[in-house]
């Protein structure tokens, strides 16, 4: 079996056993993409002479530090094409940054090369990061390596298929409202966004600021553990970033769920679900019963308004965040409109893609004047009702579970011209967003050959909890099998 | 006021309405840093987007982290005008786009400014008066257009983002001026507390203070506001009052001939020498203000908050009333040393050093304030020797130098460095105040110039100085003119009564 | 909901977006399509409740005032769609 398809954890030990090199690991790496990609459309960009470079580095480094070295060291990484890279055109899926190559480089992304991960290429996604099957990038579609007439997942769709087809070990997603944890369900692969704050936001093409968080999206829950603890911590550039010292999910994870409280909201089990979803679901829920949790039933009578709430607070966030793509400072711009109104509306009608135009006026409208308390101000206080009803379930309950998404994978363009249909797509997610609570996606089955993720959630900064009730129920069901493009040969 | 047939047209006016004016004061604070990054905040003279950082030039991905000498400075003065200080306030973002607005919004307090309410404390020729602070709050500043005029016409303007992210304060006056001379004053004594407080060097020319007016008129006596100009950009205390007064005028003229106004925003037009309006908006902005969601909210602890007002400097009013009490001053004198805190403490400490209070407060005023300026050097820059000073005062209080030679030497101290009383002592340049030798002069100007002293009691006081000039050229300019005059009158008188 | 085309043309304007008049019935019809959807935002029972901030902890409101180096002006402007020397160069404003 390729190295690829091994865990961080496996390839990790084999650096420092002398049984693989870093510069292996990244030459398959690139070899796999070679190979792959063109079905698959993962990577945007490839920087592969950077990524030898920095993997005869690893290589050095191995060799003086041994065990010493960082877990990550060495490893053949993903970036989403919202990390900014200093010297690395960095995009957003968005022809208006076409050309925008970042004078510095996103916090979590130094803090993981700084510990000797190797980026090999930038991860396809939704422009801006908005969108929920990778279809709204500009630049190309990404296809799900389980089966490529269906969607990826988005917004970090890229990000899910690198690591799910092995084209690298592990990647880095952002999450807003369920853009790691969506795609790793459909894709089959461990997907986490850590609690609000604990990661940061330096550095990260803002989609919508009080819910953007940046998380890995690895193969096993354990890999995700490595990463999330190379990434997270405060940073001084980022005034929403959290001084709490980090947890240490590493040390939790074999703790197990016996004896743990586990809740099930009602509100999202009574609701439309695929039912090969359903049942994988409740199999999900059976095998950590069986491990010694106990599972109840749990309320959060606010969720049928989250997805509502979401869609109002993010677009209108966004809306302004995007204020700053003018084309005056960087993009392609429209040098030759004979006013400024027409240089900037040249340059962002060209430049955005419908479905950002449609948040950008949704956002406007939320803020404008006459609508502001209707529209946004009121999701916010909805918002506040969504995080009171976590409050409330998180007094009893340890975790809670559900879903990670109400339908497996669906085919490609069957949701493109129905918005709404596509929003429908992060309604079991969105509600962990807005509470800013931090919660996983894992394999747990499939629903006629496609995967289903379970979604696990727990109270904010109890990210190592989290991971721990992911790891539990990974090391009952096992971890998922690659798909099959994955298991082809590759020269 | 505005001379001749427009001086008269505007008192006419005055005396018919009533301006109702408030001002919007923008401070660049002193702070080593911008706003929201760690640009330099002092961009004077740099060379154009030289200091820029991801952060204020609103590169994707970068973001802000508030600088919390910015907030203290702001704190600082809100405490100063007698504001509240809430315990809690945020960051909004104001929406809109304009090339000097790199992220397209500016980030700046909405509804919960860091200070609410207070007052501001003035003089108006001679009458104090108070006018009440709205709010103070913090943002940040925009980039520059440069020559936006001619190179406009040229199809294309010129943005150099400097300057974009320096931390602003904004202090918000209630319409309670209610005059052009009001207003003046007002902010004459607002940027002296800015000043005082250490939070903006003042200047107006170079735009680190910037005042906005709003002006109404309505009838005396009645209770609702009329239609406001906003007068934008008055970038000095000359041109804040030509602009308003014009603005009385004209919108008196209006208001007369039954004409209704509509809300306008105006500049002032040194050439046309009258406010003019300013390039009209196709639709009123719509600034969707928001809570800011890269910044936590501030929590203004009530004891950082105080320990901030126990840190305030004296200041400008206290400190005058102070040394008029102390040292036994008029208040003119008071007010005058206490223009700028650097002249107030030259003066302290010169009286400190020994100098006799009043001397020292005239001269510093008068003699040592002219010197200063025609030697281009300000008070607290003159070079002088504060202890060397203080006996060269101290000597004219006695009258043992004459305030021509005092004048005289302390020009040669302000070019050579020297010693002015040593240079005193070197030319023997003290003064003759010795009674008997003074009396043995004037008897001896007497008799030989009997033509004169016959003039003087015939009432022709001047001739008197024909007298005078004659006991000091034969003194060599040493003798207490003052005195000789005295002596020569008292001998005239006697001898001419006797 | 509907929504008439002067909003979806005011909206637009505001974000300068520059919706051709072909686009804005279409714009008009998904603005409304979504708008009723969050619409029943309008059902919450909201009284009492305060607007959600911020979540996580406090975070670092603040900074020390300490001046960090610039950008060289060559990186600031290197993606500059106009430039004149040093200064940005954009069309007039009108």
């Amino acid at each position: 079996m390729s190295w690829l398809l091994r865990s961080l954890a496996d390839q990790a030990r084999g650096l420092r056993r002398g049984e693989v090199t870093s510069a292996r690991l990244v030459e398959e790496a690139l070899a796999r993409i070679a190979a792959l990609d063109p079905r698959i459309g993962a990577f945007v960009r490839i920087t592969a002479t950077q990524a030898r470079a920095a993997a005869e580095a690893a290589d050095r480094r191995l060799a003086a530090e041994g065990d010493g070295a960082p877990p990550v060291c060495g490893i053949p990484v993903g970036l989403k094409d919202v990390l900014c890279v200093e010297g690395v055109e960095t995009c957003a899926g968005s022809r208006i940054l076409q050309g925008f190559v970042p004078p510095y480089t996103a916090t979590a992304v130094a803090r993981l090369t700084a510990a000797g991960a190797v980026a090999v290429g930038t991860c396809n996604c939704d422009e801006f990061a908005m969108g929920s099957s990778t279809e709204n990038s500009a630049y190309q579609i990404t296809r799900n390596p389980h089966q490529l007439g269906r969607v990826p997942g988005g917004s970090s769709g890229g990000s899910a298929a690198a690591v799910a087809a092995g084209l690298v070990t592990a990647s880095l997603g952002t999450d807003t409202g369920g853009s790691i944890r969506q795609p790793a369900a459909l894709c089959g692969v461990v997907g986490f966004k850590p609690t609000y704050g604990r990661v940061s936001r330096f550095g990260v093409i803002a989609f919508a600021s009080s819910l953007d968080q940046v998380g890995p999206l690895t193969r096993t829950v354990e890999d995700a553990a490595l990463v999330y603890s190379t990434i997270a911590g405060h940073d001084p550039l980022d005034a929403t970033s959290s001084r709490r010292p980090v947890d240490d999910p590493i040390a939790e994870l074999a703790l197990g769920v016996e004896g743990m409280r586990l809740g099930v909201p009602a509100e999202y089990v009574d609701g439309d679900l695929d039912p090969g979803v359903r049942r994988e679901f409740e199999a999900a829920c059976g095998r950590l019963a069986a491990l010694g949790a106990r599972i109840e039933t749990v309320s959060l009578p606010s969720t049928r308004f989250a997805l509502a709430a979401y869609y109002v607070i993010a677009p209108a966030e966004a809306s302004s965040n995007l204020a700053r793509m003018d084309g005056l400072r960087f993009g392609p711009g429209a040098p030759t409109a004979p006013s400024l109104r027409a240089a900037y509306e040249q340059a962002r009608h060209a430049g955005f893609g419908p479905e950002v135009r449609r948040r950008i006026m949704l956002g406007t409208y939320a803020l404008s004047s006459g609508y502001y308390d209707a529209y946004y101000r009121r999701a916010q206080q909805v918002r506040t009702l969504v995080a009171q009803d976590f409050g409330r379930v998180f007094e009893r309950i340890d975790a809670i579970l559900a879903p990670t998404s109400p339908t497996p994978a669906f085919p490609l363009g069957s949701r493109t011209e129905d918005p709404l249909a596509m929003y429908q797509s992060d309604v079991l997610t969105v509600p962990f967003s807005l509470a800013g609570v931090p919660a996983v996606s894992l394999p747990a089955g499939l629903s006629e050959g496609l995967p289903v993720g379970l979604q696990i959630a727990t109270p904010a900064f109890q990210d190592a909890r989290c991971l721990r009730v992911a790891a539990a129920f990974e090391r009952a069901a096992g971890v998922a099998a690659p798909p099959a493009l994955a298991r082809e040969p590759v020269g | 006021m505005t001379q001749g047939s427009s001086g008269r047209r505007l008192a006419e006016v005055l005396s018919q309405w009533e301006p109702v004016i408030g001002l919007e004061v923008h401070a660049q604070l002193l702070t080593r840093s911008k706003m929201f990054c760690g640009c330099r905040a002092d961009y004077a003279g740099l060379p154009p987007n030289s200091n820029t950082c991801p952060t204020c030039l609103g590169l994707p991905g970068a973001l802000p982290v508030a600088n919390a000498a910015a907030i203290r400075m702001t704190v600082r003065t809100g405490l100063a005008l007698q504001s509240r200080i809430p315990e809690h306030s945020k960051f909004d973002r104001k929406n809109y786009f304009y090339p000097d607005l790199p992220k397209g919004y500016q980030i700046s307090q909405y509804d919960l400014p860091l200070c609410v309410g207070g007052w501001l404390e003035f003089d108006v020729g001679g009458t104090e008066r108070a006018a009440r602070i709205t709010r103070v709050h913090l943002e940040e500043d925009a980039g520059k257009l440069l020559h936006a005029g001619e190179i406009q016409r040229a199809g294309f303007s010129l943005v150099d983002l400097n300057r974009a992210g320096v931390p602003l304060m904004e202090v918000v006056g209630e319409p309670d001026l209610r005059s052009p001379a009001e207003a003046r004053a007002y902010l004459v004594a607002l940027r002296q507390l800015l000043v005082y407080l250490g939070v903006n060097d003042g200047n107006m020319e170079e735009g680190s203070l910037r005042c906005d007016a709003n002006i109404s008129l309505r009838r005396p006596g009645e209770e609702s506001l009329g239609v406001r100009a906003e007068v934008k950009n008055l970038n000095s205390f000359r041109i804040l009052q030509r602009a308003l007064e014009h603005e009385v005028v004209r919108q008196a003229a209006l208001l007369e001939s039954g004409a209704t106004l509509t809300p306008e925003t105006r500049g002032w037009s040194e050439a046309e020498a009258a406010t003019v309006p300013q390039r009209g908006k196709e639709e009123a902005e719509d600034y969707r203000y928001f809570p800011d969601p890269d910044l936590p909210p501030i929590r203004c602890d009530p004891d950082e908050v105080a320990a901030i007002r126990s840190e305030l400097p004296e200041l400008p009013r206290a400190r005058a009333l102070r040394l008029r009490q102390q040292h036994n001053l008029s208040l003119d004198e008071a007010r005058g040393l206490t223009e700028r805190p650097g002249e107030a403490d030259h003066f302290e400490q010169l009286v400190a050093a020994g100098a006799p209070p009043a001397t020292a407060a005239a001269w510093q005023l008068n003699e040592l304030a002219g010197l200063c300026q025609r030697a281009h050097r300000s008070i607290e820059t003159s070079g002088l020797d504060l202890g060397q000073l203080a006996r060269l005062l101290l000597l004219v209080q006695r009258r043992e130098v004459s305030a021509a030679t005092a004048k005289t030497v302390l020009a040669q101290a302000l070019e050579t460095g020297a010693d002015p009383v040593g240079l005193v002592e070197a030319g023997g340049l003290r003064q003759l105040s010795d009674e008997g030798e003074l009396t043995d002069r004037v008897d001896q100007a007497i008799a030989a110039r009997p033509q004169a002293a016959r003039d003087f009691l015939a009432g022709n006081d001047r001739a008197l100085s024909a007298l005078v000039g004659h006991v000091m050229a034969a003194t060599r300019g040493r003798a207490d003119a003052r005195r000789v005059d005295e002596l020569l009158r008292e001998r005239l008188t006697r001898e001419g009564g006797g | 909901m509907p929504i008439d085309g002067g909003t979806v043309r005011h909206v637009s304007g505001l974000a300068r977006l520059g919706l051709e008049d072909a686009e804005v019935d279409r714009a008009a019809e998904q603005l409304a399509v979504i708008l009723d959807a969050v619409d029943h935002l309008q059902a919450a029972d909201i009284r009492g409740l305060d607007p959600t901030l911020r979540v996580g902890d406090p975070g670092t409101p603040c900074r020390a005032d300490q001046v960090e180096p610039s950008l060289p002006v060559e990186r600031a402007l290197a993606g500059a769609s106009g430039r004149e020397a040093n200064l940005l160069r954009v069309a007039a404003i009108q």
